[in-house]
């Protein structure tokens, strides 16, 4: 076992309590939701937090609640496998329930929550190392260094770090919308608008901010949706391409929305631009399908920094917009 | 012999204490004052070592030593070459070797003390691949040396008539890449030194004497001034026998703090240290007849050491030859190169060296059955080498059980019915493979022992202790010794004891590799139970007046075949053989050395008292659009002569299958500058229950007559068909031929575009 490395632990019982404290302590403080993410990596050396601080006694944080004006609201405490074993949710927004299930392995999901998902740190070869293998050449930019060693030539000075939260395309694919709360106030956006694209720094948290719930509006009721991913192993493995496609069927099998959204492919969601232009108003045939995949695969920047060749990993998000469209007009029908 | 406990499924005497968390490994081991241990190893794959200053290390408060290769004994180790000390000097060889060390009161302050650690390197051109080590202008690993570690000619027969005489050559080279064990349990040593200077070392190994052995020879003290005990083991697969190096550390920093030390590898540290397979890129030449009998086996192999020759040239020289032996073959020719790289060092592992050509002679097999139309099936069994037979490098058969192991496996997987049934032309397309091959158990390598010696006693209460220095290391060595021991006495299992392995108080053992404990220590636990026996039955018959061969032991009660009242309990006649005039405890000592030879300089001759086979055959399912590869069914056949635990060869056999199954589809080193990239198990992808179909593991008993009950080695023969099996399979589905390991999505698609584009041309 890798010792963790010695920290201060705070369990605050109120938002307010626990935006002070994050207020006061800066970056210094990290927020811990169900740790299978957090304790890994202080365990490997990548971060090293003076104070870890749980949101786990707070009230509010466990809600998960449906009404039809409101949609459904999920707040960041509430775990993985809820979410998965939800009844209402299985039934409203069945891709997400999918996508939740397709995270890690079931222990995982017992301990791990939304909003540890929703903030998961990117990943790269070069950047979730241990710190001497890190030391043994330039650092990443994610970690201090000039330039970004998964770069294509190893030269750019933005970080390429791979975003491969397999919940997230999901809810974007869904118009989700993201609550932050700080000592300030609190803030709404879109969960599209929180991903930065930045690996070395993936979202939109602001020093002091905490995550605390996304909702699903009410209108996204009736959606088809699929969310399909490509791994490795069929367990346990973060995405190297992940799908999230949701549509809408008007009258006839026509299309009235589209949302097409890419995860493990760049170092943020990608929500794949054109594809409403393309599909709304018609009905998926083979050409249209064939197209959209092509945008999907357009859209996909993957590097060589996880496993999976690049090329193949931008077919496999051809292969699967295909699938993902076929399995929804065979629904649809 | 109707036997109640030989041939039973019990748990493994093992299993309860590790069930309930109890089992004491070397990581749980704690001595008062005890120190914790960290190792700084070097960054580069190859570099000078130009200036270290420990200076700060030794002044954190709390660190009690740091060292250096300069505080290392002079005198070098190594199992094939002397060539490596403790710790590196002058040079490190590859990234991750070494460098330093530090024993400090906690790990935390030991892990501070090696940032602290100055260390200026001047970087040197590394050697990283195998194919340039034999250049002239190749960087050179060892200052003075050429990079060719050793070089194995064998020739017999006459290889080219023999390709004359064949109807089909078929030629291919394929890649066979490196494994890491993945054992539970990473490395993990504690050493201590007493107020007499003896150094006592527990630690997580395949053999104690071979480690005393390693340590004396590393540390330059006397054998026995040393004391290795073997904690509980929580796997090993060949990594754990002699190649290790952070044993050698931990004992030499007690040496230095007389303090007890205590240096356990997390994971990363494992991973950076830890011994990994032989990969190597081997060509192959067969020829055959029209019938499926194989005509002549030409090879040639380029294997790579690493920076080191621990157990490789061993090794490459199995690649070479071993399976040869299962073939009535006569015309064979190979020429196997081992180099020296900047790279981690590799050796033993499940399987030693037999994995790689188990791969490219079942491919070969298969796809020259296909040219013939024949059946792969039947071109193993045109050629199987029987019972009684000599193979071509002068192996002799007591027992082979190929035939049966080919026979089970393809009735269990259906082949008939499923060859037979129309090629699915859809995206997912299914396919049949096979493969099998051979195995040692036992081997007459090292000074021409191959022995196993048992200190059998049995106690007044007429329970037994067995001493033996054959190592259990999760595989079932230990139950298999109580088994045979207490059906021997006719007492329950529960009434044997197996001591751990202690080189104070155990007799000497070469321990667990080379599938040699089952045949050779059980062998001698047998004859050791056989003369405890003859013991209690002659002190039984002064009590009971009756003559000793009239008794006999059942359920722990010496009683008469024939005068019904005559018996007496075992622990009453224990008793009596020690509480009389001349009377002693009950102790017994065996040795079972086999009747076997050390191979000749040509590789000639009978190195083990028995051979195990396996077959396996798998059915997959390719999705032709992802590449992606999933296994529907598997059929794994052992020939371990005769099963002493069935509940453990099953394990083993199934274990073996999802090894292979981890080195044929999803494990995948990734290196960086020769860095090993991805030393985890989140990026390096072991197989989970997901990646595994349902396991049909069956038992083939051919009765080896060295054997002790007829039983011979399992679960290392259980790895070799695996990854061919799962190749011949994809071929079948797809028709493309794999044979560069491991088999990724992205060759699989390649391969199809391949055979699209070749359709078109």
């Amino acid at each position: 076992m890798i010792p963790l490395p010695k920290f201060r632990y705070v369990e605050p019982t109120t938002l307010a309590e626990a935006a002070a404290i994050l207020a006061a302590e800066g970056e210094d403080c990290q927020i811990l939701g169900g740790g299978t993410d957090l304790v890994p990596s202080m365990r490997q050396g990548i971060f090293a937090p003076k104070t870890v601080l749980s949101l786990q006694a707070i009230d509010g944080l466990g809600r998960l609640e449906w009404s039809e004006s409101d949609g459904l609201s999920i707040g960041a405490g509430v775990t993985l496998r809820r979410l998965e074993t939800d009844a209402t949710l299985r039934k409203l927004f069945p891709m997400l329930a999918q996508a939740v299930s397709e995270v890690a392995s079931p222990s995982i999901r017992h301990m791990a929550t939304l909003g540890g998902n929703l903030c998961l740190d990117t990943r790269c070869y070069y950047y979730n190392q241990s710190e001497d293998w890190k030391a043994c050449s330039d650092l990443c930019l994610k970690v201090g260094g000039e330039f970004c060693k998964a770069s294509p030539g190893g030269k750019a000075k933005k970080c390429f770090a791979v975003f491969s939260a397999d919940v997230v395309p999901a809810l974007i694919a869904l118009k989700a919308q993201v609550t932050l709360v700080a000592k300030e106030g609190e803030r709404t956006l879109d969960l599209a608008a929180f991903y930065s694209g930045d690996g070395a720094r993936p979202n939109a948290l602001k020093p002091g901010e905490i995550l605390t719930g996304v909702v699903v509006p009410a209108d996204r009721v009736g959606i088809k949706g699929s969310y399909l991913k490509y791994r490795i192993r069929q367990t346990i493995d973060y995405p190297i391409a992940g799908v999230a496609l949701a549509l809408r069927f008007g009258a006839s099998g026509v299309v009235s929305e589209a949302r097409l959204v890419l995860g493990g492919v760049a170092s943020k969601p990608v929500l794949v631009k054109g594809i409403a232009e393309l599909l709304e108003g018609q009905t998926l045939d083979r050409a249209r399908i064939e197209r959209a995949a092509q945008l999907a695969r357009k859209a996909a920047i993957p590097q060589a920094n996880t496993a999976g060749q690049r090329a193949h990993r931008k077919q496999m998000i051809h292969e699967f917009t295909t699938r993902a469209f076929e399995d929804l007009a065979r629904e649809a029908r | 012999m109707n036997s109640p406990i030989v041939g039973k499924a019990v748990p493994q005497v093992t299993a309860l204490e590790k069930i309930q968390g109890r089992a004491i490994y070397t990581g749980d081991l704690k001595q008062p004052g005890m120190l914790h241990a960290k190792v700084l190893r070097g960054p580069y794959p190859h570099a000078r070592i130009v200036r270290i200053d420990t200076s700060q290390a030794v002044a954190l408060p709390g660190v009690k030593a740091v060292v250096t290769g300069a505080d290392t004994p002079t005198r070098l180790w190594g199992v094939a070459h002397k060539q490596q000390r403790i710790l590196a000097t002058g040079k490190v060889r590859f990234a991750g070797e070494e460098v330093a060390a530090v024993a400090a009161i906690s790990e935390d302050i030991a892990r501070d003390a090696l940032d602290l650690i100055e260390i200026e390197y001047e970087e040197l051109p590394a050697l990283l691949d195998p194919a340039r080590a034999l250049e002239a202008e190749a960087p050179q690993v060892h200052d003075g040396h050429d990079n060719r570690v050793k070089e194995i000619r064998i020739a017999r027969g006459d290889v080219e008539a023999g390709f004359a005489a064949a109807d089909l050559v078929h030629e291919a080279t394929y890649e066979l890449h490196s494994q890491y064990p993945g054992y539970m349990e990473p490395m993990a040593t504690l050493a201590s030194v007493d107020g007499n200077g003896r150094l006592t070392v527990w630690t997580s190994t395949q053999s104690v004497f071979l480690a005393r052995a390693r340590l004396a020879e590393a540390l330059d003290r006397p054998v026995s001034s040393i004391r290795v005990i073997q904690a509980m083991v929580g796997g090993g697969f060949g990594g754990k026998i002699v190649e290790e190096r952070s044993s050698l550390i931990a004992a030499f920093l007690a040496t230095r703090v007389n303090r007890p030390v205590r240096l356990v590898n997390n994971r990363l540290e494992d991973f950076q240290s830890g011994c990994f397979s032989v990969p190597c890129r081997l060509w192959l030449k067969m020829g055959m007849t029209k019938d499926g009998t194989i005509t002549a086996k030409d090879v040639r192999i380029l294997a790579n050491s690493g920076a080191y020759a621990g157990l490789a040239p061993e090794v490459m020289l199995v690649t070479a030859m071993r399976s040869d032996n299962m073939h009535r073959l006569e015309n064979v020719r190979s020429a196997a190169d081992l180099v020296y790289t900047n790279t981690m060092p590799r050796g033993a592992f499940r399987g030693f060296g037999g994995t790689q050509m188990a791969f490219a002679l079942n491919s070969h097999l298969s796809v020259m059955a296909d040219k013939l139309g024949l059946d792969p099936f039947e071109v193993h069994r045109r050629n199987a080498i029987r019972a009684g037979e000599t193979s071509v490098h002068g192996w002799q058969f007591g027992s082979t059980g190929l035939r049966e192991c080919l026979d089970q496996v393809q009735a269990g997987i259906g082949w008939e019915a499923k060859r037979r049934r129309p090629k699915d032309t859809g995206v997912r397309q299914r396919g049949l493979g096979m493969a099998a091959a051979m195995h040692v158990s036992g081997n007459r390598t090292l000074g021409n022992w191959d022995g196993s010696t048992v200190v059998l006693r049995v106690n007044e209460d007429g329970r037994a202790f067995i001493a033996s220095g054959e190592s259990d290391m999760g595989q079932g060595a230990n139950t298999m010794m109580a088994q045979i021991c207490a059906d021997e006495l006719g007492i329950p299992l529960s009434h044997v004891t197996v001591l751990p392995p202690d080189t104070d108080t155990s007799p000497f053992a070469l321990g667990s590799l080379a599938s040699r404990v089952t045949i050779n220590g059980g062998k001698a636990v047998l004859q050791a139970a056989q003369q405890a026996k003859t013991q209690i039955l002659d002190a039984a018959s002064g009590l009971l007046g009756c003559p000793a061969d009239d008794l006999e032991i059942d359920q722990g009660v010496v009683r008469s075949r024939t005068k019904s009242n005559a018996t007496a309990a075992l622990p009453q006649v224990c008793r009596y053989h020690v509480f009389r005039h001349g009377g002693e405890g009950i102790l017994v000592r065996a040795t079972y050395d086999p009747p076997t030879k050390m191979m000749d300089a040509d590789h000639y001759g009978n190195i083990a008292p028995g051979y195990s086979f396996a077959a396996q055959a798998v059915e997959v399912e390719v999705d032709t659009e992802t590449g992606q590869v999933t296994l529907l069914n598997s059929c794994l056949a052992d020939d371990c002569g005769k099963a002493i635990n069935p509940m453990a060869v099953h394990g083993q056999t199934n274990g073996a299958a999802v090894q292979a199954i981890g080195w044929a589809l999803y494990e995948h080193l990734q290196f960086e500058d020769g860095r090993l990239a991805n030393g985890n198990f989140a990026d390096y992808t072991m197989p989970t229950a997901d990646s595994v179909p349902h396991l049909q593991a069956s038992i083939v008993e051919s009765n080896e007559p060295n054997g002790p009950l007829g039983a011979k080695g399992a679960s290392e023969t259980a790895i070799l068909p695996g990854a061919p099996a799962i190749a011949n399979a994809i071929e079948d589905a797809i028709g493309v031929r794999i044979t560069e390991l491991p088999i990724t999505p992205e060759k699989i698609l390649a391969g199809l575009r391949a055979k699209r584009e070749g359709g078109h041309a």
